[in-house]
């Protein structure tokens, strides 16, 4: 290797950062929040529950961590309950892997950010030709990337030591936090080279992020080997505020660098723009369905669509093969029991409990998908595909709305899906079917909370065009109260914002249907009068 | 009978830019009317307002006959546009897309299909992603010329064409006027424009300063001429229309005269007897040059006053 394959890394260092400054500084500011408000939140919580009880915070920690070890629900989303009776530890529970995931999606976009995306707009091809090595871009980026992590494993590490943590222990933490982004880095960098589309690539590693978390989770519930195969697992099994164990760093240290080497290898392998995985020929002339605009709009639509699908019945499945272990737990430990009769409640309740916090989280990550979906008109008008098409014969109102009713279908397929793989993995295990129409029911239940989402982000598009990705905002608020909102303790009005809370109360509880109406008809209205709004004005061209 | 494209005091802004500003354009059917003007003038913000892809602010437009922005699904029906930047889908193959915008535009013959992707030496199986510039136009020009419209409407439609192909389009658009179809070219290659269009119309900052045939237009500007008299030439400098006089020496000079003036001034220099003359009319560049660095402020459609076809 030559030294001037690097010739040029440091101006595209430069070029990415000045490209990214607000990004990415949003990015490390959003993620540190987030670990900064758990001890803030969590001292505040245990403090006044010691006070009530008039018992140490100590104990009142240790009470919560019995609780939490048999919640299967919550171990699922955040990960292995270890070192529970320690603040530190607590609060690395509380952060979770869902949070890790958020680091990994940071550093997916990233990378496909300045590699991919920047190939296909061909300003690759410039920075190439201006002397600089054919790695030049790998390198900057893969540093950016690093700087990024160590950013934010510091910045965690930080906050723990102010909360008065052992410092050797906060580094430790920190240092997960950072490996989990380098890996999820490295994963990226490899699928970049192997497809030639952004989209491709970033779908893959988004795939290997959904499958990681899936093992984690199975492997966290059932205290078995899949954690172990997943690199979610590895940085959470380093159990920093326990019986630390190291390995998952050399795991991981190794992993990156032969990721990193394979995508050097790789790159010179291939061209400028093209993937490993070459264009095939396709047909000459185009079938019948795609003479129509729903044909067309589902053309569009149906890959992601189709993806988005397996991914809900695939998470459903994970999660429905770890149903049974509730009742294990309560088998397995008497007093458990006892506490939850005392409590008035069954094993059916805890089940019921667990199907309820899975749909609602499936039901979040769904609404990515619809948003993506709803979201394609805008990308075709950006792109100016939509100018020639709508200079055809077919109306604004039918193509906008043949895509609006594949969102509108998008919703409740995603959640049926998910809902079988659920009742399904679960029957799998169990050896019959437990309430299988109760479960569909409950996943079809917060279907209108897609769609009362959607609706909004189709109003924008009709209303305020350049704000429609503005619905990523919409996104990420309901996000922050489903996953943060206990936490961060706010106010009854706040939370009900979301609207995924109105219709949770299924299976087992009693769902007012007066919210259902109500978010179908926010839906319906917002959509329509969208739609209205999208055929009175400009199109964007590109 | 009516235009087929009829526009009158059309103006449209963007925010604070004025893109057009009563902007006026008349294409009679079975005309190719060239439609030119430097970058940013304004063209393609005009046909999107004729293609209902834009709204315009004030102005009346009539294209057809009938309302582009509320007549738009039918006047689609008759009308095939071809736009300047091509973006096609990234998975579906040229010979697809050309289908789609045929079944969900003006229809599509699917014999004249296959000729003109014959003609054109276009691979339909390739997927959208992997067609250069060129060859991206050319899939947009072979689903309009595919069709059964009535009206062409192209704006820049061969900015990427290879020189052969460029001669293909020129024939093509040759056949289609047999036909009786009418065309609006927004053009930047001038030899098109003259080879192809019978009218122009130029427009600059949103407003038209020319509109006619070329002929016309060429009498609108002026001769360069080179002249070696016996008798002193000098005094030429100060009759009407001579602009730019240069003196060699006293017997020979090189100006310019107005085509207005032309046969006036050339019977003064014949008086002079003529041993040497050399004219040469304006060539395209430079009547568009005129038009294109000229500062409009007072070059408006009024000084060529009765000119064109208004
Ligand atoms: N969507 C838009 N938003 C804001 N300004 C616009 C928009 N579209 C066009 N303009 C402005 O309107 C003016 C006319 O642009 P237009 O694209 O019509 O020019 P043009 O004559 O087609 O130029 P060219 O020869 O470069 O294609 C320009 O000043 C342009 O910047
Ligand atoms: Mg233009």
């Amino acid at each position: 290797m030559t030294k001037n394959g690097f010739a040029g890394t440091r101006q595209l260092v430069r070029l990415i950062l000045r490209l990214d400054r607000i990004k990415l500084t949003l990015w490390l500011l959003g993620l540190l929040t987030l670990v900064a408000i758990t001890p803030f939140s969590l001292r505040a919580i245990i403090d006044a529950e010691a006070e009530k009880s008039g018992v140490s915070a100590e104990q009142v920690l240790a009470e919560q961590a019995a609780l939490l070890e048999t919640n299967a629900a919550s171990i699922a989303l955040q990960g292995p309950p270890d070192a529970l009776d320690t603040f530190g530890g607590r609060y690395a529970f509380e952060i979770g892997a869902f949070t890790l995931a958020i680091v990994a999606l940071m550093n997916i976009l990233l990378i496909a950010r300045h590699t991919r995306a920047e190939e296909e707009s061909g300003r690759a091809e410039l920075v190439r030709a201006a002397s600089v090595g054919p790695w030049s871009a790998l390198a900057a980026v893969s540093l950016v990337a690093l700087a990024t992590n160590l950013i934010l494993g510091l910045g965690t590490s930080v906050v723990f030591i102010a909360d008065g943590q052992d410092v050797g222990r906060s580094l430790l933490y920190g240092a997960s936090m950072t490996f989990c982004g380098l890996l999820f880095a490295a994963i990226a960098l490899i699928w970049v080279q192997v497809f030639e589309y952004g989209r491709a690539a970033t779908g893959m590693s988004l795939a290997v992020l959904a499958l990681a978390f899936a093992l984690r989770a199975i492997g966290d519930v059932k205290s078995n080997w899949l954690s172990m195969i997943s690199p979610l697992g590895w940085v959470q099994a380093v159990n920093s505020f326990g019986d630390v164990i190291l390995w998952p760093f050399f795991v991981s240290m190794l992993a990156v660098a032969i990721a990193v080497g394979a995508a050097i290898a790789l790159v010179v392998r291939r061209d400028v723009g093209a993937g490993l995985i070459q264009q095939r020929p396709g047909p000459p002339t185009a079938s019948q369905s795609l003479g129509t605009p729903l044909g067309f709009a589902w053309r569009l639509q149906r890959s992601t669509l189709f993806w988005w699908t397996v991914g809900a019945m695939f998470m459903g499945a994970i999660y429905g093969s770890v149903i049974s272990a509730i009742d294990d737990f309560i088998e397995d430990n008497e007093s458990m029991r006892e506490v939850l009769e005392g409590m008035g409640m069954s094993g059916d309740a805890l089940r019921d409990g667990f199907i309820t916090v899975i749909l609602s989280m499936i039901a979040l990550i769904a609404t990515a998908g619809v948003i993506q979906s709803m979201l394609r008109p805008r990308s075709e008008e950006v792109a100016g595909r939509a100018e020639p098409v709508l200079a055809t014969a077919i109306s604004r109102r039918e193509w906008l709305t043949s895509h609006v009713v594949l969102t509108a279908l998008a919703a409740p397929v995603f959640m049926v899906a998910s809902g079988i793989g659920l009742s399904v993995t679960d029957a799998l295990v169990v050896g019959q079917f437990t309430n299988f129409g109760d479960t569909i029911a409950a996943a079809l239940v917060r279907v209108p909370a897609l769609w009362a989402i959607a609706g909004l982000g189709v109003l924008l598009y009709g209303w305020a065009r350049r704000f429609t990705f503005g619905v990523w905002a919409v996104f990420a608020l309901v996000a922050i109260i489903f996953l943060f909102g206990d936490l961060l303790r706010l106010p009854d009005p706040a939370m009900n914002l979301s609207p995924i809370r109105h219709v949770t109360h299924l299976p087992g509880g009693d769902q007012g249907w007066l919210s259902v109406g109500v978010l179908c008809a926010i839906a319906a209205v917002s959509g329509a009068t969208g739609i209205a709004l999208f055929g009175r004005r400009d199109l964007d061209t590109a | 009978m009516t235009a087929a494209i009829q526009v009158e005091k059309l103006s449209k802004a963007f925010g604070t830019t004025q893109a057009l500003d009563e902007l006026d354009l008349r294409v009679e059917p079975g005309q190719v009317m060239g439609f030119l003007g430097p970058n940013g003038s304004g063209k393609s913000t005009a046909i999107r307002v004729l293609m209902g892809i834009l709204r315009h602010d004030s102005g009346n437009v009539s294209v057809l006959g009938q309302d582009p922005w509320t007549d738009a699904v039918d006047l689609h029906r008759r009308i095939a546009y071809v736009p300047g930047d091509v973006n096609l889908w990234p998975g579906l193959t040229g010979g697809e897309t050309i289908d789609l915008f045929g079944r969900l535009g003006s229809g599509l013959d699917p014999k004249r299909r296959d000729e003109m992707i014959e003609r054109f030496d276009l691979d339909p199986t390739k997927k959208g992603r992997t067609y250069s510039k060129g060859n991206r136009q050319k899939v947009a020009l072979v689903a309009a010329l595919a069709g059964n419209a009535d009206l062409f409407v192209f704006d820049e439609p061969t900015s990427g064409l290879d020189p052969l192909m460029e001669t293909v389009f020129q024939n093509t658009i040759g056949e289609i006027l047999t036909d009786g179809k009418t065309v609006l070219l927004s053009s930047h290659i001038l030899a098109e424009v003259e080879s192809l269009c019978d009218q122009v119309t130029i427009i600059r900052e949103g407003r038209t300063v020319e509109a006619g045939t070329l002929a016309e237009l060429r009498y609108l500007t002026r001769t360069a001429v080179e002249a070696t008299t016996t008798e002193p030439i000098t005094a030429v400098a100060s009759v009407d229309g001579v602009t730019g006089f240069v003196a060699h020496d006293n017997h020979h000079a090189s100006f310019s005269v107005a085509n207005a003036n032309l046969s006036e001034v050339m019977s003064h220099v014949a008086d002079l007897g003529i041993e040497a003359i050399e004219s040469q009319p304006p060539t395209l560049e430079e009547l568009f040059m005129r038009h294109y660095a000229v500062e409009p402020a007072n070059g408006g459609v009024d000084k060529n006053n009765g000119v064109g076809n208004r």
